[in-house]
């Protein structure tokens, strides 16, 4: 995923346009903008969401999104 | 370099499917043996939900998936190298622990046997004895082979569903 697909929107707007998408948030500070990772081509039905969230996490640390 | 690659699932994925393949021992390509185990590893992570689920049909040595074999030839044959990694999650981390514990000392032919009773007995929905007796007519199973998976078909079954 490119850099420039992360967006910055609060999560109304997140789960409108970005239907297929993990939130990544910080704990730190959560009312502040969201990380989001798309996952077009994963089979939503077929993946429980903790692991949906486990490759999110593991594509974040791969493209170093949180050191950007 | 994943631009290169034409993977059936999304390079995030499949780079997790090969990270605990690479953890248990497994997802060598050269040998036949080898890749029989990488799809019966496959097979068992997937039922314990810490890797993402490739579509199986039932094959000769058992459990199969096309689809698996592509995307591990891609990678292999584009020399994908990665660092082993833990999960981050501590939760898929017991998962996998369990899943390491599940397969220990197993040789090939119990994976394939084992996976196979589960196929049939679950996926298939056939009756247990039903399964039995296609197992046996599959993988021309001994009777001690028999009792064993059935055991093991007992713990998978407990353990998947904790």
């Amino acid at each position: 995923m490119k850099k420039s697909k992360l967006k910055r929107m609060n999560s109304k707007e997140i789960e409108k346009h970005y239907p297929n998408s993990i939130i990544l948030r910080d704990s730190k500070k959560v009312n502040e903008p969201i990380y989001i990772l798309e996952y077009e081509k994963f089979p939503q039905k077929k993946l429980d969401h903790i692991l949906r969230v486990e490759i999110a996490l593991r594509k974040c640390e791969r493209l170093k999104v949180f050191q950007q | 370099m994943q631009n290169n690659l034409n993977l059936k699932k999304s390079y995030d994925e499949v780079l997790l499917v090969y990270n605990i393949l690479k953890r248990l021992g497994s997802g060598n390509m050269s040998a036949f043996e080898d890749r029989i185990k990488n799809q019966k590893i496959q097979y068992f992570a997937q039922l314990f939900k810490i890797s993402p689920s490739y579509d199986f049909n039932l094959y000769i040595r058992g459990p199969y998936s096309p689809d698996l074999a592509h995307d591990l030839y891609e990678m292999d044959k584009n020399k994908i190298d990665i660092k082993i990694e833990y999960l981050t999650l501590p939760t898929l981390e017991s998962r996998f622990e369990k899943l390491k514990k599940f397969i220990k000392g197993k040789t090939i032919r119990e994976l394939e046997i084992v996976s196979t009773l589960h196929w049939l007995n679950q996926m298939v929905n056939l009756p247990l004895k039903q399964a039995e007796q296609r197992l046996k007519e599959l993988k021309k199973v001994s009777e001690e082979e028999l009792t064993l998976s059935l055991k093991e078909l007992e713990v998978l079954n407990e353990e998947i569903k904790a």
